[in-house]
C-alpha cells in the first residue's frame, strides 16, 4: 500500500488552500466543481521513485474552485498550492487546535526572543517541567534554541509573574517555533 | 560543463557558488526552507525549489529532498557547499544513485576522513606526523593507562565521531584518565551515538594551520599555500589569514608538497584542506581533513588569484587542472574577519534581528577589500541558522598594510539593527600580539 501523507491547509476567508507537504513530482488533479472531503485521495506525489497519496486532512470539506490545471508529474515543492477550495460545511472549527492559546486573564512565561523551544534536555529525557509542577525563581522549563546555540530558560519572577507558581499547562510543543512574546506556560492562577 | 546545477546551501555560501556558477556559465538552481523562501539572497538563483519547513532537519538536512529538487530542476550536478550535508556520504552516494555529480570527493574517501581515528591512520600511511598517541578507538581504561604512559601526559581523550569538543576530556595523569575515560565515552555516546574514543597527547599553545588542496580525477594535485586559523572561540575559527605568519617560506613549500602528496595518496578529488596542529616545538601534526569547500576559502583565492569554487565545478565536471605547483604563486597577505551576528560584550549571544544598515566599506586602502555577504540593509536576520553576517576579506601586499586596510574598512563601516562581532575584530587586530603574529588557539589576543 502506498504511503499517505496529509496535505496542508491554510485559509484565506472562504477560501481554502490545499498545499503539497513535501517536494516531488504530482500527478492526478480533480476537475472543477468536484466536492472534496476528509480522506479523499488527491493525487500521487513522487519522490526518488518512492510514491506517495496525498490526501485531504480531516475538517476540510469543499468544492474544487481552480480550473484543473495540467499537473502530470508536475515539479512542486514544500506549500506549494495544489487545490483552491470554496469551503463547504463547518471548516473553522477545531482544524488549527493543535497549539493550545492562553487565555487572556491567564498568568503566563512569555518568551524572550524568537526561536526553537526544547521542552527536554536530550530526546529521550522526561521534560524539565510537567502541568503541577512548583515552578520558582530559578527552575529551568525549557531550552531555546537561536542560531544553533541553546540557552536555558529560566521561571523568574518578572513582568507581573509571582514569586512561585504552579504551572498549568504548556502552551507548546517540543521543538516548535517560537516568536517574541509569546505564551510558552500557563500558571495555575489562585494557588 | 554542467548546465544547471543546484546548490544544496543557504545564505552566503549559497550565493558564492552561484557567484561561481555564473563565472562559467552554469545556471544556479536554488533549494530553499520556508523561513528563507522570501530572503533576498534567493534572486541570484536562476529557479527556486521549497525544501520544507525552516528546521534543517525538514530542508536542508534531508537528502531525499534535496536530490529529488535536483531531479525535478533537472539539475545535473550538486554543490553541498559547507555545513549540512557537505561532507555526508550517504549524500553524495544518494547523489550518485540519481546520476547526480556530487560536487566533492568520493564516498569513501568522504567516510573514511569523517571518522578522526581512520583518517589519522591513512594520513599517517601517507607520510603525516599525526600526535602521539592510539590507534584508532581504545578498547577498554587499561589500554588507555598504557598508551598514554607511552605518549606521555597530558592526553586529550576525544570521540571518535566527534566535532565541536564534544566527547572531549583532558588528563594530567592515571586517576584522571580513568575518571575521563568514562565520561567521554557517555558524552560521546549521547553526542554522536558511538562511545568509541581514542586518544592523543595534549599539546598546549598550538595553532591551528592549514594546506588548501585542490585535486582532478587525473591524479593531479596543487597546493594553495596555507591559511592560519588559531584566532578561534570554542572550535569557532573567527580570523584567517594567508600566509600563516609561524611558517618560513622553506616550511610553508615543504608542508604544501607533503600535504599534495598525501591527499593523491588517499584517492582525493576535488578541493579540500589538511588542518594541522602546530606545535610550540615547531612539528606539524595532521588533526584531521576538511572534504569540502571552507568557510575561509578567501583568503587563499586572494593570495593566489585562483577561484576555488569554480575549480570545484570544473574539476567535478572532469576537467584537468592545467596548473602545476609552480604556476600557483603566493602574493602578499590576505587576512579574513567573520562577521557574526552575535554580541561579544554579552558571552556572544546570538543577535537575530532586522539589519537597519548594513555598510560594509570596501573602499579603502592600502589594499584592496572583498566583502562575501548574502544580506543587505532591511534583511532579516533569521533565528534558524547560524550567525555569519559576512566575511570581509583585505588584501594588500604585507601582512602589516593587510591589517591597516581591515582595520580601516571595518571602522568605516555601518551596521545597525543587530549587534556583531565587528568590535572584537578591531581589539585582535589592533593587539600586539596579533600584529607581531605570534598568536596560538589558546586566547583571543586583545579580547578578555
Amino acid at each position: 500500500m502506498a504511503k499517505r501523507l496529509e496535505l496542508l491547509v491554510h485559509r484565506d476567508g472562504a477560501a481554502v488552500h490545499l498545499a503539497c507537504p513535501a517536494v516531488g513530482r504530482f500527478t492526478c488533479s480533480f476537475d472543477k466543481g468536484r466536492v472534496l472531503t476528509p480522506g479523499t485521495v488527491v493525487g500521487v506525489l513522487e519522490t526518488l521513485g518512492q510514491a506517495t497519496e496525498l490526501v485531504v486532512p480531516a475538517a476540510v470539506t469543499g468544492r474544487v474552485a481552480n480550473a484543473r490545471p495540467e499537473l502530470v508529474h508536475a515539479p512542486v515543492g514544500f506549500k506549494t498550492v495544489l487545490y483552491e477550495l470554496t469551503a463547504l460545511g463547518d471548516v473553522e472549527a477545531g482544524a488549527d487546535d493543535a497549539t493550545a492559546t492562553a487565555s487572556n486573564s491567564a498568568l503566563a512565561v512569555r518568551a524572550p526572543y524568537s526561536g526553537r523551544i526544547w521542552l527536554r534536555p536530550s530526546p529521550d529525557a522526561a521534560p524539565f517541567v510537567q502541568p503541577g509542577d512548583e515552578l520558582t525563581a530559578g527552575t529551568t522549563l525549557a531550552l531555546i534554541e537561536v542560531m544553533k546555540t541553546f540557552t536555558h530558560l529560566h521561571y523568574e519572577a518578572k513582568d507581573g509573574l509571582p514569586p512561585a507558581g504552579r504551572l498549568a499547562r504548556v502552551l507548546v510543543t517540543d521543538g516548535a517555533e517560537i516568536a517574541d512574546d509569546d505564551a510558552l506556560f500557563e500558571l495555575a492562577t489562585g494557588s | 560543463m554542467f548546465q544547471r546545477l543546484l546548490i544544496a546551501n543557504r545564505g552566503e555560501v549559497a550565493v558564492r557558488i552561484a557567484r561561481a556558477c555564473r563565472a562559467l556559465g552554469v545556471s544556479p538552481l536554488g533549494v530553499v526552507s520556508e523561513a528563507d523562501r522570501d530572503a533576498s539572497w534567493v534572486d541570484v538563483m536562476d529557479e527556486v525549489t521549497v525544501l520544507g519547513p525552516a528546521a534543517a532537519s525538514a530542508s536542508y538536512l534531508d537528502p531525499a529532498k534535496l536530490v529529488q529538487a535536483a531531479l525535478q530542476m533537472r539539475a545535473s550536478a550538486v554543490h553541498p557547499g559547507w555545513g549540512f550535508l557537505a561532507e555526508n556520504p550517504r549524500f553524495a552516494t544518494l547523489c550518485r544513485q540519481h546520476g547526480v555529480r556530487f560536487i566533492g570527493p568520493s564516498a569513501a574517501v568522504m567516510r573514511r576522513m569523517a571518522l578522526k581515528s581512520p583518517a589519522k591512520q591513512a594520513m599517517a600511511a601517507a607520510g603525516l606526523d599525526v600526535v602521539p598517541g592510539s590507534d584508532g578507538p581504545l578498547p577498554d581504561v587499561e589500554a588507555a593507562l598504557a598508551v598514554a604512559r607511552d605518549a606521555g601526559y597530558p592526553v586529550l581523550l576525544k570521540a571518535d565521531s566527534g566535532g565541536g569538543g564534544r566527547g572531549m576530556r583532558l588528563a594530567a595523569n592515571d586517576a584522571e584518565l580513568r575518571t575521563g575515560y568514562a565520561a567521554a565515552r557517555a558524552e560521546a555516546l549521547a553526542a554522536f551515538g558511538r562511545d568509541a574514543v581514542y586518544l592523543e597527547r595534549y599539546l598546549a599553545a598550538g595553532r591551528h594551520v592549514e594546506v588548501q588542496l585542490l585535486c582532478d580525477s587525473y591524479g593531479n594535485g596543487v597546493h594553495l599555500y596555507d591559511r592560519e586559523c588559531s584566532i578561534q572561540r570554542k572550535h569557532q575559527k573567527l580570523i584567517e589569514e594567508s600566509p600563516s605568519p609561524a611558517l618560513t617560506d622553506d616550511a610553508r613549500h615543504e608542508l604544501g608538497l607533503r600535504s599534495v602528496r598525501a591527499a593523491l595518496e588517499v584517492g582525493y578529488e576535488n578541493a579540500g584542506t589538511i588542518e594541522f596542529l602546530r606545535a610550540a616545538s615547531g612539528e606539524m601534526y595532521f588533526m584531521e581533513m576538511n572534504t569540502r569547500l571552507q568557510v575561509e576559502h578567501p583568503v587563499s583565492e586572494c593570495v593566489t588569484g585562483l577561484d576555488i569554487a569554480a575549480r570545484q565545478i570544473e574539476i567535478a565536471a572532469g576537467r584537468p587542472l592545467g596548473l602545476v605547483q609552480d604556476d600557483v604563486r603566493l602574493s602578499g597577505a590576505a587576512i579574513e574577519c567573520r562577521i557574526n551576528a552575535e554580541d561579544p560584550s554579552d558571552d556572544f549571544r546570538p543577535t537575530p534581528g532586522t539589519l537597519e544598515r548594513f555598510e560594509l566599506a570596501t573602499d579603502v586602502g592600502p589594499g584592496t577589500v572583498r566583502v562575501d555577504t548574502h544580506l543587505r540593509a532591511g534583511d532579516r536576520v533569521s533565528p534558524h541558522y547560524d550567525s555569519l553576517l559576512a566575511k570581509v576579506i583585505a588584501h594588500a601586499p604585507t601582512r602589516e598594510q593587510a591589517i591597516a586596510t581591515l582595520v580601516a574598512a571595518l571602522e568605516k563601516s555601518d551596521v545597525r539593527g543587530v549587534e556583531t562581532t565587528i568590535p572584537l575584530h578591531l581589539a585582535v587586530l589592533a593587539s600586539e600580539a596579533f600584529q607581531s603574529g605570534e598568536y596560538d588557539t589558546s586566547t583571543i589576543p586583545g579580547w578578555s
